[in-house]
């Protein structure tokens, strides 16, 4: 077997061999296509971008390459475009598994040899649009999340309102009321009794405080609260004596009126624990 | 000391890789596709087109006679009996088979008449619409699309990595990979837990390596591949103990234009018109000087002998068989005449022989029977009278490595030095060597890359996992 030398064609000037290595080595896809919307020339760029080889790219109709509503943009600037004209639109493109996606071309014409051809940039908008994805839907949830927080606040303002409301007409129909008729009682037992409904009543306005206001508590005496503060500072009976100036006897007295006062009597918990979490 | 791993790793992406890919994947397994290139295909996306299938629908309707016997005959012939037959045969049974896989499970659209290739006894070959394999890639594509089929590109695999008792576990890849700098990338080990496919394609581009194994193709000739068909995965597979065979059977195609670069659109002209319907003329003698409708290699042979240039011709009636027509003559890969007088005078062809020949041959047609070179004549065939005629000049480049790494039934590669399959490694496509022989069959290529791509995959996704 012999083979005969192949006719060398490589008759490339240094000028077009920068030229054609600049081309193909463009970051951006650039086609070429004729009257017959055939690309006749396509960089490696372009390759990448649909997913063929430049073999497959070559003699391709480029609206083969493009969804039906980008061909109708392509066939548009085709027609309408003067040489030297540029115009450029997003449309939906095809990687060669059929999957689309988005992409910007800019067309411009370009006539030599007695023909039209549209030379074109092609680029894969895919990550582009990842991001503003991504950068719409951070922003969604950021609108999102204020919205919550508003919700949030009115519905506390709202509490805050209601609350006021309620104790300000407890006051205005019971309170003041009985304040009223206490003034005008016409003897001690009967203002004592109207005084105990007093009482109730500014009880039942502090329910539902986080520091719910303790019967027990109210009835100590000056003495008696006094003693409770230093218990509650953790207080031994003799430091409390030295504290108050008074004898272990009568601080032992106030214990006992006190634990009696908050019906402790009988049951197995000393004042220091009781006392720990209540306001004094 | 693993980055990632899948159930089976499926190196290339052209009809071996994606249909091996595919049946393993349909197992329910993961499966991960790695192309150097920076477009998926390969070679096969600017083949032809073309399957060879005995006893298709098609011949069924055409009313063809054929079996696998017939197109394992014609294989054996065309390869010179270099063909490991057991592996041929394989590919002649299942030919049908793989054909109407790609049309059921891909939806390949193919034309509506078989082509009577030469070497071929009978017309027993489909062609894909588009007249390219990309008509078969890109459904291929699609589907790996649909069902998760990862396909990496610009990755590179530089080594097989092979456990302690030598079975295949998983592969070294340079990612982000620059061909063809051996440099570039970002090295990653990948694992296998079931097992490795080689389907990297053949070495015609590879232009040192070729000429190693057969040193008359020297740099000069030209190559139909595309620029990454070279043989770096070939010898990663030699490096990992597979066995070479008949690295030096290289095909030559005889219909490749000497007007444009590598496959172009010329050679589907000469293989659908110019030899088939037309005659093969040496410029010199503006004769005849072979059976136009003979095997590639008989072709070339006869075509490089005596150091010949030579055209095609075919006239209005021959070209209607030509899809490609008019991007050949808008390249101007083809030439339209309205006289042979033209025709002649524009190709320097000594115009007196020319006529002669012509008139001999159409006689030939005209009896039925060509005395000279024993061409067959089938009905369909027409004297070359009907102007405009049209010529293609032809040159021969390198076009098919029929050599390759050995394989058995099962598509496992086969370990030199034992003879005994290499454990969860598997080959299939033109880099599997043996089959085609000393000279591949036309459209027989696509069907052995689906036929034993697909083997390679049902076997490869029948591994048992590695814990």
């Amino acid at each position: 077997m012999r083979i005969n030398k192949q006719l060398n064609t490589s008759t490339q000037s240094t000028s077009e061999k920068i030229l054609s290595a600049i081309f193909m080595s463009v970051g951006e896809g650039i086609l070429l296509v004729d009257e017959e919307f055939e690309i006749v020339k396509a960089n490696q760029r372009a390759c990448e971008i649909y997913g063929l080889l430049e073999q497959n790219l070559i003699g391709a109709d480029i609206r083969s390459l493009m969804d039906a509503s980008g061909s109708q943009v392509l066939e548009k600037y085709f027609g309408g475009l003067i040489e030297g004209q540029r115009m450029s639109a997003e449309i939906d493109c095809l990687y060669v598994d059929g999957k689309t996606f988005p992409a910007t071309v800019t067309v411009t014409r370009s006539d030599f040899d007695g023909k039209r051809y549209w030379p074109m940039i092609v680029r894969d908008n895919t990550d582009q649009k990842t991001l503003e994805k991504q950068l719409r839907q951070e922003k969604q949830q950021t609108e999102e999340m204020n919205l919550t927080l508003k919700t949030v606040m009115k519905s506390i303002e709202q509490d805050r309102k209601d609350f006021e409301s309620r104790v300000a007409s407890k006051i205005k129909t019971s309170l003041l009321p009985s304040l009223k008729k206490i003034d005008k009682a016409p003897d001690a037992g009967v203002r004592k009794s109207y005084l105990a409904l007093l009482e109730e009543q500014l009880f039942s306005l502090s329910a539902g405080f986080e520091n719910q206001l303790d019967a027990g508590l109210l009835k100590l005496t000056r003495t008696e609260i006094e003693v409770c503060r230093l218990i509650q500072a953790g207080c031994s009976s003799k430091d409390i004596c030295d504290a108050m100036r008074l004898s272990f006897e009568t601080i032992q007295t106030h214990r006992k009126n006190i634990r009696k006062k908050l019906a402790l009597n009988g049951k197995k918990l000393n004042l220091h624990a009781y006392l720990m979490n209540r306001v004094l | 000391m693993w980055d990632e791993d899948f159930d089976i790793i499926v190196i290339g992406s052209g009809f071996a890789g994606l249909s091996a890919a595919l049946e393993a994947r349909k197992r329910g397994l993961s499966v991960v596709v790695l192309e150097k290139m920076h477009v998926p295909g390969g070679n096969s996306s600017i083949s032809g087109g073309l399957v060879a299938a005995a006893g298709s629908p098609l011949q069924a309707k055409e009313k063809v006679k054929d079996s696998p016997e017939l197109m394992l005959a014609d294989m054996l012939d065309a390869g010179h009996d270099y063909n490991f037959p057991e592996l041929a045969r394989i590919v002649a049974e299942k030919s049908t088979d793989a054909l109407l896989w790609t049309i059921e499970e891909l939806g390949v659209k193919y034309k509506p008449r078989l082509i009577h290739l030469g070497g071929h006894s009978v017309p027993r070959t489909y062609n894909t619409v588009n007249t390219s394999g990309s008509g078969i890639i890109k459904p291929m594509l699609t589907k790996c699309r649909e069902v998760d089929i990862p396909i990496r590109l610009r990755v590179f695999v530089s080594q097989l990595i092979a456990d302690e008792s030598g079975d295949m576990e998983g592969v070294e890849v340079h990612e982000d990979y620059i061909f063809p700098n051996r440099e570039s990338g970002t090295l990653k080990r990948i694992r296998a837990k079931r097992a490795v496919i080689l389907a990297a394609g053949g070495f015609s581009q590879d232009k040192k390596f070729r000429a190693l194994q057969n040193p008359m193709l020297t740099e000069d000739i030209e190559s139909t591949n595309h620029r990454g068909a070279t043989a770096e995965s070939l010898v990663m597979a030699l490096k990992a103990g597979a066995t070479p065979v008949q690295l030096s059977m290289i095909q030559l195609g005889p219909w490749a234009s000497r007007d444009e670069e590598g496959f172009g659109v010329g050679s589907m002209f000469s293989m659908l018109a110019g030899f088939p319907y037309g005659i093969l003329i040496d410029l010199n003698t503006g004769t005849r000087f072979v059976n136009e409708q003979s095997d590639r290699k008989l072709l070339v042979d006869a075509m490089l002998s005596s150091g010949l240039e030579s055209i095609a011709i075919v006239d209005q009636k021959g070209v209607l068989h030509a899809s490609t027509l008019q991007q050949c003559l808008k390249r101007g890969v083809v030439k339209q005449f309205d006289t042979i007088e033209e025709l002649a005078f524009a190709n320097q062809a000594p115009l007196v022989p020319l006529l002669e020949t012509i008139k001999a041959y159409n006689s030939f047609i005209e009896n039925g029977r060509d005395d000279e070179f024993g061409k067959p004549i089938p009905k369909d065939l027409c004297p070359i009278k009907h102007p405009p005629f049209y010529s293609i000049r032809l040159i021969s480049k390198v076009h098919h490595c029929m050599g390759g790494i050995q394989i058995n039934e099962r598509a496992q590669v086969i370990r030199i030095d034992t003879q005994q399959p290499i454990g969860r490694f598997y080959a299939a496509g033109e880099i599997a060597g043996g089959i085609h022989g000393a000279s591949r069959l036309g459209s027989a290529a696509i069907t052995e890359c689906i036929v034993f791509g697909r083997i390679a995959g049902r076997n490869a996704a029948g591994e048992s996992p590695r814990p």
